[in-house]
């Protein structure tokens, strides 16, 4: 029988901290980034549904501000 | 109805910070005419992440205050008007959010979520 390893479930930031992701936060945002500037989805992050509907709004405000890139440009 | 609104405005960041200066308090009194102006927070000259009007960099202020929504569009009406304006946003204040940041940024190691995601699939 194959051994499938589990890992341990990703717990939300979000909610360990009681906060809302918010555009203003961009230190917090760029972790839920990709290199190429693609948000992270839930799956990969743990962030709860909630607050991942929160956090692409925020992600998407922060974006429209010049805070975030829409495509990172510096990848070859 | 009365609403908290958060303002955020860049300006150019390669005009000279007199102007920018100047230009800050044209916003501030504009709101103080059309609403209960709360402050100003100036986060300073930043590098933008992509180039917005050919400028790299941009002076980013964030403007809070209370009032109706027709402080919102006068301020709509003269950002379109004024050039040195490269990007604004205002959006309805989460106080409630607010107030909890406060009290996460009170403790003392604020815990910032780990870095390295795996990108790979979960396998089960």
């Amino acid at each position: 029988m194959a051994f499938i390893k589990r890992r341990a479930k990703k717990v939300c930031w979000f909610e360990q901290n009681s906060v809302e992701p918010d555009f203003k936060d961009i230190k917090i945002l760029y972790k839920y980034v990709t290199e190429r500037g693609k948000i992270v989805p839930r799956r990969l992050s743990g962030v709860t549904a909630k607050n991942q509907r929160k956090l692409a709004v925020a992600i998407k405000r922060a974006r429209h501000l010049g805070l975030l890139p829409f495509v990172a440009e510096n990848i070859k | 109805m009365k609403r908290p609104y958060e303002s955020m405005v860049v300006f150019d960041g390669t005009l000279p910070d007199e102007i920018l200066q100047k230009e800050q308090k044209q916003v501030e009194d504009l709101l103080k005419e059309h609403s209960q102006f709360e402050k100003t927070d100036v986060w300073g000259k930043r590098q933008l992440a992509y180039t917005i009007k050919k400028k790299k960099s941009g002076c980013y202020c964030l403007f809070l205050f209370e009032g109706e929504g027709d402080a919102v569009i006068a301020l709509d009406k003269y950002v379109k008007l004024n050039t040195s304006i490269l990007r604004h946003m205002t959006v309805v204040r989460n106080l409630k959010n607010e107030a909890a940041r406060a009290i996460a940024a009170t403790r003392k190691e604020r815990v910032v979520p780990d870095a390295d995601l795996d990108m790979d699939e979960e396998q089960d």
